[in-house]
């Protein structure tokens, strides 16, 4: 049970603080509410970039890393198809340096050319590093596009080209910030040695002041329903065959979620877990395989990735995980397969709670989806799925026709 | 308000080290306790003598550590796993060329059955030949994936040229050596190296009443089938500085490794080189990452580190630029290095290093777990916590003066190994 206080300001920036006296740090976390779904299709990576400009200096501030290591903090940022999530970590006595660096980096950048020039440069090496100068590095490149037609979702939160990069103008970045960069638009929270009354005091001292601008959301268009399959095949050098398969699941406010994801753990959770046990260990047609749920805001995707045993065929590969997908689908999981996954579950979580920046991190990301007291149902929400729900799950997701 | 100025800054002098309770079981296994947290779980890590480092045979420690998991006398791979599932526990094995461990992660109400199951492994696991091939298998794949990524050949490189002739912190695996090891060289390596007198024990988290009295029942209960022989082996301490190109066909990004060999943690410089080091590459805002991503964009990331290992230690460069760059990287790398030797740290730079590096310390103490860590890294050097607390002396006292003679002594840019690939 992770205990918290929440406080609105007038600005609409939601305030979250869990106290814990046991250490002597505090992590903060900013939440903002703009991934990569929100982007133009002709500008894509844009989020993503911009999280790297977030360290370019703000309006008052010339360098956001100096003076938080010179409070002895530690900080960094992701961005993903949904948000983008900024963290620090530091000694809770310095605590206000943090509320000063955020705090103006919301208020406004310094919005420097020579920022822009450098990090268009370190994000197409980051691009390269990690999609194209690797082995299978490209495929979720190929595989978004494929499986969405429509939804955003389609291009990689890096971006779908690197020439979309390369050609990002400060007048974009100014008009990204405009639109996303709002304390409307953000979570605040924090973790650790601090009272809730201290932070909510400095929060309304330093966040306060910052004027909400017009919201101007798009709507982000819905895929449409998959009615045929999908293939596209890639030759490249690399040393094994692999397959990807992607299904069309469910958003993270449907009712199947929590089943979904027991449902990735049920098929290759551990070693004991059916399919892998069966296609990896008994009938060796893949040497590596897992399942996994993208788990969106929007409707993600449930993907099987295997990579082949040297002498099997894509043919018998893919007939040998339908075959077990028709198994799963026509016939209801044990209740040991079930209670072992909820049980995983469980204790997963009371061990991500350890950390700090951890808790802060999902205050803030289940406050986006509905309200940070959600965290405190995520084990009985998972405890009530039953086999009859896996199984419907399966159902909608494998039944071929999709 | 005035936003431009910093809110006052206030360090800890104290840092609190936290020194574990010491249990001896009833075989004499020692265990080291870190009750704390507040979650009900609990993290068990058995650690031995037992690494590469003990034996001349490549990768028979790593296979013998991960293949304790495939199944003993009385359960299959199959069903030890799903027993571990059952009651939600987590196994990780982790082998360095050090030392080799088995960590359990439990909730504290099943420590019970866990450590049970836990003994099982440690006592009588059996290696089926089965199991063996698909781990050589699984290997063989990852093998010929690693060598098409040109972080990882630079990295093997640089660990044989700066570790050679057989040492084994420096051995590169090939394909054979998944395959030449027969199930009795693994058991033969398991009874003589996992026993009670080669071993010691950390418990961290919320322990309760009953916890050390079923670890006394298991880990206590152990008894060792042979003598333990301690194994006293010397490797040539010498390398030989050179530098290396591996060309890959087709490679947009060339991936460098720079360093040389420094004293471990046991030598007086360690903590001290760890503070140079931090001022050139160990944080983000570095002078090489300042230098080849924040200035010149060269790269995603860039970035140095002093390694301990029990019987050495190293210092690398590492980092992964445009391939079109990597003249001006290795140019702008190597005038980083020379600075240090050439024009004293100056007091702000050198102030902010210090702040930062004394909250990194404090961080890496937070919680129960973090704990363990740190009690590991000290005792298989056979040193205290109080370790850290030195460490945090020398971070606080030392001065520009002291870091430029370090790096006069230790960081030579004609003596250092070079490797890139790409």
């Amino acid at each position: 049970m992770l205990k918290f206080e929440k406080h609105t300001l007038k600005n609409g920036l939601t305030v979250i603080v869990n106290y814990d006296s046991s250490t002597p740090l505090v992590a903060m976390n900013i939440l903002y509410k703009v991934g990569a779904r929100n982007e133009d299709e002709n500008k894509t990576g844009f989020a993503h970039l911009f999280e790297h400009l977030m360290f370019g200096g703000s309006v008052n501030i010339p360098s956001y890393d100096e003076p938080l290591q010179r409070a002895g903090g530690e900080n960094n940022a992701f961005t993903n198809n949904d948000f983008t999530n900024y963290y620090l970590t530091l000694p809770a006595q310095n605590i206000e340096t943090a509320f000063w660096l955020e705090s103006d980096r919301m208020l406004s950048l310094a919005f420097s050319e020579k920022s822009l020039d450098v990090q268009r440069h370190v994000v197409v090496e980051e691009f390269k590093q990690r999609y194209l100068n690797q082995p299978y590095g490209d495929v979720w490149l190929n595989l978004r596009p494929l499986a969405y037609k429509v939804h955003p979702y389609r291009w990689a939160t890096i971006g779908k080209e690197i020439s979309h990069i390369e050609q990002a103008t400060m007048n974009d970045v100014k008009d990204f910030f405009a639109t996303w960069y709002r304390p409307d638009n953000a979570i605040l929270t924090l973790s650790g040695n601090i009272q809730p009354e201290t932070a909510f005091t400095l929060s309304e001292k330093w966040f306060g002041e910052i004027v909400s601008r017009p919201l101007k959301n798009k709507i982000i268009p819905q895929e449409p329903p998959q009615t045929e399959k999908r293939i596209l095949g890639l030759q490249r050098d690399v040393p094994a065959n692999t397959i990807y398969k992607a299904f069309h699941a469910c958003s993270r406010f449907d009712d199947d979620f929590h089943a979904t994801e027991l449902l990735a753990d049920v098929l290759t959770g551990s070693k004991s877990a059916r399919l892998y046990y069966k296609l990896v260990k008994q009938d060796k047609i893949f040497n590596a395989l897992s399942t996994y749920f993208t788990g969106d805001l929007d409707k993600g995707l449930f993907i099987i990735d295997g990579r082949l045993e040297e002498k099997i065929s894509f043919q018998t590969a893919e007939k040998a995980l339908d075959a077990e997908l028709a198994k799963i689908t026509s016939e209801l999981i044990s209740e040991k397969e079930l209670t072992i996954v909820q049980q995983k579950t469980e204790s997963a979580l009371v061990f991500s709670e350890m950390n700090i920046a951890n808790r802060a991190l999902n205050l803030a990301y289940f406050e986006m989806i509905g309200g940070a007291e959600l965290i405190n149902k995520q084990i009985e929400s998972y405890r009530s799925v039953t086999r009859e729900k896996n199984s419907q799950c399966c159902k909608k997701y494998f039944q071929t026709g999709e | 308000m005035n936003r431009t100025t910093e809110p006052a800054l206030q360090l800890p002098d104290k840092i609190t080290v936290p020194e574990p309770e010491v249990f001896e079981l009833k075989n004499g296994v020692k265990v080291y306790c870190v009750n704390a947290g507040e979650q009900e779980i609990l993290k068990l890590e058995i650690i031995f003598r037992a690494g590469e480092w003990y034996g001349d045979k490549i990768a028979l420690a790593t296979m013998v550590n991960k293949l304790m998991e495939a199944g003993t006398s009385a359960k299959t791979a199959y069903e030890l796993s799903q027993a571990f599932d059952y009651y939600g526990a987590y196994i990780e094995t982790e082998c360095t060329a050090d030392v080799a461990s088995v960590k359990l992660f439990t909730l504290t109400r099943f420590a019970k059955e866990t450590f049970s199951l836990l003994m099982e492994m440690l006592t009588d696991a059996v290696f089926p030949e089965e199991e063996m091939e698909l781990f050589a298998t699984q290997n063989i794949q990852q093998l010929r994936i690693n060598r098409k990524k040109v972080e990882y050949l630079a990295r093997v490189k640089f660990n044989h040229l700066l570790f050679p002739s057989g040492h084994p912190y420096g051995r590169i695996a090939d394909e054979e050596s998944y395959r030449q090891h027969s199930q009795n060289d693994l058991k033969k390596w398991y009874t003589e190296k996992y026993s009670p007198q080669n071993c010691l024990a950390i418990l961290s988290g919320k322990t309760d009443d009953n916890t050390l009295q079923y670890l006394n029942d298991t880990l206590g209960e152990w008894k060792s089938k042979v003598q333990h022989q301690p194994v006293e082996l010397n490797y040539p301490s010498e390398f030989i500085p050179q530098k290396s190109f591996i060309p890959v066909e087709g490679a947009v990004q060339s991936a460098i490794r720079i360093g040389c060999r420094i004293p471990n943690k046991l030598h007086p410089d360690f903590a001290s080189l760890t503070v140079l080091n931090t001022v050139l590459g160990g944080y983000f805002g570095s002078r090489l990452m300042s230098n080849l991503r924040e200035d010149k964009g060269y790269t995603y990331g860039i970035g140095s580190a002093t390694v301990s290992m029990v019987h050495s230690g190293y210092f690398f460069v590492t980092t992964q630029v445009a391939a079109t760059v990597k003249e001006d990287a290795l140019i702008q790398i190597y005038k980083e290095i020379q600075i240090l030797r050439e024009q004293e740290i100056g007091e702000d730079e050198l102030q902010l290093v210090k702040n930062y590096m004394i909250g990194t310390l404090q961080r890496s103490m937070d919680g129960p777990m973090a704990i363990s860590d740190r009690i590991k890294s000290t005792l298989i050097y056979g040193l205290k916590m109080k370790y850290y607390e030195n460490y945090l002396h020398v971070i606080k006292n030392i001065s520009p003066e002291q870091l430029i003679h370090l790096a006069k002594t230790y960081f030579h840019t004609e003596r250092m190994v070079e490797v890139v690939a790409g």
